[in-house]
């Protein structure tokens, strides 16, 4: 595969720092995330709307702006580039660092881009990010203008659909679609385009596993739909699948199984909102466990270190059993980041929960900060 | 001459708020809303009104009304601010202590209307259990309670007026709560303040009966764990509620005795505050409902604590942001319905009623159908009682399971592809 336009490494490497090294992270110039978005939109360009996959690979749900949680996650699960990532969208809206979360994920990507691939969510929309949250956080960022929301926006059209591991696992961000009875059907599509209200695209975001019913259903969510144990059967039989793997609903213990392991959900944004109180996963796919046996033995090839590993954690123990996945596989569950753990206000607990003294005013490295920020839009209500 | 009437929906499209804005409806909401904030000013919510269990986190929720009784200050060492004038509840009007009554009468409901066990994959089913028992007794709870002026037609009055506080509790069918029901509790005050059902109430018997109503509302929130509705997550002013800070806010204008507006996010300045004004009882609620840095999960809230000095801008700038986030947004105010007389589709100016762009029959048919089948199908909600996120344009009708289904991959292909 060519690849048409590059950033050199440098350069990425200084983004990530920006990011990185700093708390709260440093958000990146707007002229960065353009260059970034546009270096991007050319080399997704000639990516296929279903990308094929190999594991081993971590798979990562929804975000949704928790960047510390992110953050863990690599804590957890390894990160790039020795661990492989499929992220499965919503990255962004609800929680506070929706622009810190996508430009670490840009960047990531840019960085290596065969170790790291982004997948499109029902929130990677201009729609969605206007009424959840992303638009009005980047206009609190970024002086109120909305310049990068529309680079990010216009980079959405950009990301695939979904993607199969080992050709035997598809992926996407929500489900199935009455309209698509073929993995061809999804790759035949024009995806470069805002999600529309319905079709094929529409519903691969959108949808919903619903084990009280066969067929499919209207979603009440207004979009997608609902589908049920024959159209999963179905549609893995015809597309030679054993699983599907998506994200786009929260559960409590961070993952749920439907039907035996045939469809798995991933949820990856722990204590959803700051309020839920939930745990979160990512699926790590350590090896392919098909039908023929010799496929998951150890092969000779650059996963042998990491096989040895795999096997301790697997064969010794019944955690497919115990979590619904299929041999292989792991949901590493994690629970909040500790930036999250306490009641805090500029680092320094209130409401009596913990001990504080001073909490406004004081002039520490957080606050000095924020006091660089340029003006917050809603500020302008209270003058 | 005009006759009650049933409210009824009559904005349908974005493009109608301005009518809405033109409307004697909204004038009026204007006046209630104008009234109650330079009614409370200066004022405290009386003793012992608001039940610390709502805004206090604990290992085990306890938020039953027997529990209420003695409210504690957690923190000794606190001085609550001396009132003035402390007024006691005896000294209410005989209409105040009824709203209460109805209150006290809605949260028994509660009690008796334990949330189901089990995980519930959405809000709290009993929750419409509550729903139900509360409509078939609240006009006849009203009735029992308020004293009416002689000349007024009771049924008639009631007819309106009890749309609006059975809207104030939230949606039975989306179990959620939002901004759009505290507005309609508003409209429902507004109409006792306009038959003189509410007479001249003092400040402190208005927050008496807001306190009474924000805790009902919030013990519904946390036993029925039911949503916010249409939440922006982080980026709205709060989860559930707004009027709230603006009465907190207009307590505070006039009182030199007021905590200064950057010190407010201090345990200090909340155990100080939260029994006595609703702008911090609402802070010590998100401390109880949220985890994780303040700034962060409510950050606008944080902005006006670390920019906004005075509370009188504080105020000013609640009231601009409610006029734009709540009484300016159409998924909130699709929902406010009008009846005749007491909030009335008409034009200000001329008197005469306002358009209602429904759209063509057919089309009016079709969104009816795809209503009903909305009440049968879950609403979007999760377990945690956070929104799924729904499809912005949810209310317009869409056909259920295409028939192309059944088609040849191919030919669906080739469908595709030519688009």
């Amino acid at each position: 595969m060519t690849i048409p336009y590059n950033i050199p490494i440098s350069d990425l490497d200084y983004c990530l720092e920006q990011l990185l090294d700093h708390k709260p992270p440093k958000i990146l110039p707007p002229e960065t995330i353009q260059h970034l978005c546009h270096t991007l939109k050319t080399q997704l360009l000639s990516v296929p709307n279903i990308m094929p996959l190999q594991s081993p690979i971590s798979i990562v749900g929804d975000i949704h702006g928790q960047f510390h949680d992110l953050l863990e996650i690599f804590q957890i699960g390894g990160s790039p580039p020795s661990t492989n990532y499929l992220f499965l969208g919503d990255y962004v809206d609800r929680g506070y660092y929706s622009v810190e979360t996508i430009s670490l994920l840009i960047a990531l990507k840019l960085r290596y881009p065969d170790r790291v691939f982004l997948i499109r969510g029902n929130h990677e929309s201009r729609t969605i990010t206007t009424n959840y949250g992303f638009y009005t956080e980047v206009l609190n960022k970024y002086n109120g203008s909305a310049e990068v929301w529309t680079y990010i926006t216009d980079l959405f059209d950009y990301l695939p659909l979904g993607a199969t591991i080992d050709g035997k696992i598809f992926a996407a961000h929500g489900g199935l679609s009455p309209s698509c009875q073929q993995l061809d059907q999804i790759r035949a599509l024009d995806r470069f385009r805002e999600i529309p209200h319905d079709g094929i695209m529409a519903d691969l975001v959108w949808s919903d596993p619903d084990t009280e019913i066969l067929d499919f259903k209207l979603s009440p969510r207004g979009a997608g739909y609902l589908f049920g144990l024959d159209v999963i059967n179905k549609f893995c039989h015809d597309n030679d699948l054993m699983q599907m793997v998506r994200a786009h609903q929260l559960c409590n213990e961070g993952y749920t199984s439907y039907w035996k392991g045939k469809c798995l959900t991933v949820w990856s944004a722990p204590n959803y909102c700051y309020r839920c109180g939930n745990r979160a996963s990512v699926l790590e796919i350590l090896y392919y466990s098909g039908e023929s046996k010799s496929m998951g033995e150890p092969n000779a090839n650059e996963n042998d270190v990491k096989y040895d590993d795999y096997k301790n954690r697997f064969e010794d123990s019944i955690v497919h059993k115990v979590q619904g996945v299929l041999p292989g596989q792991f949901f590493n569950i994690f629970e909040a980041s500790p930036e999250n753990d306490e009641d805090t206000s500029k680092g320094k607990g209130v409401n009596g929960i913990n001990s504080d003294e001073e909490l406004v005013g004081n002039g520490d490295f957080f606050c000095s900060y924020f006091k660089e920020r340029p003006r917050k839009q809603h500020v302008e209500y209270f003058l | 001459m005009t006759n009650w009437s049933t409210p009824t929906k009559k904005i349908y499209d974005a493009s109608d708020l301005k009518n809405f804005k033109n409307s004697i409806a909204f004038v009026k909401l204007q006046r209630s809303l104008d009234f109650i904030m330079e009614t409370v000013q200066g004022c405290k919510v009386p003793k012992d009104m608001l039940n610390m269990d709502i805004v206090t986190r604990s290992g085990k929720q306890s938020t039953k009304v027997s529990s209420i009784v003695t409210a504690i200050p957690e923190n000794t060492q606190s001085m609550p601010p001396p009132s003035p004038t402390p007024i006691l509840t005896n000294e209410f009007s005989s209409n105040t202590s009824g709203l209460i009554n109805i209150f006290n009468e809605l949260n028994r409901l509660i009690d008796e209307t334990p949330p189901l066990k089990g995980p519930t994959r959405f809000g709290n089913l009993a929750c419409r259990t509550w729903h139900d028992k509360v409509n078939v007794c609240l006009t006849s709870l009203i009735k029992e309670n308020l004293q009416f002026p002689t000349r007024l037609d009771v049924d008639g009055f009631l007819l309106e007026a009890v749309y609006y506080i059975q809207n104030s509790f939230g949606s039975k069918i989306r179990l959620d709560y939002g901004t759009g029901h505290e507005l309609s509790f508003i409209a429902f005050l507004g109409a006792l303040l306009d038959y003189k059902i509410l007479d001249c109430p003092k400040g402190e018997e208005l927050l008496a009966v807001f306190a009474k109503y924000y805790d009902l509302v919030r013990r519904l929130i946390l036993d029925y764990n039911l949503e916010p509705a249409g939440s922006h997550g982080v980026w709205g002013l709060d989860d559930h509620f707004h009027f709230m800070y603006i009465i907190g806010a207009c307590q505070f204008n006039t009182d030199k005795l007021a905590p200064v507006v950057s010190r407010v996010l201090t345990s200090q300045v909340i155990n100080s505050y939260k029994q006595s004004n609703l702008y911090i009882n609402a802070i010590a609620f998100i401390f109880k409902l949220k985890m994780g840095p303040f700034n962060e999960h409510s950050p606008i809230i944080y902005d006006i604590h670390t920019t906004v000095y005075s509370w009188a801008k504080v105020k000013q700038g609640l009231i601009r942001m409610y006029m734009v986030e709540v009484l300016g947004k159409f998924p909130v105010i699709q929902h406010f319905w009008f009846g005749d007389i007491l909030y009335p589709w008409t034009d200000i100016k001329t008197g005469k009623e306002l358009p209602v762009y429904q759209k063509d029959n057919q089309n009016e048919e079709k969104s009816v159908q795809s209503h009903n089948t909305n009440i049968k199908i879950n609403p979007p909600s999760s377990r945690a009682g956070i929104p799924m996120t729904a499809a912005p344009w949810a209310n317009t009708a869409r056909p259920s399971v295409p028939h192309n289904r059944h088609t040849t991959p191919t030919t669906t292909t080739s469908n595709y592809s030519s688009k």
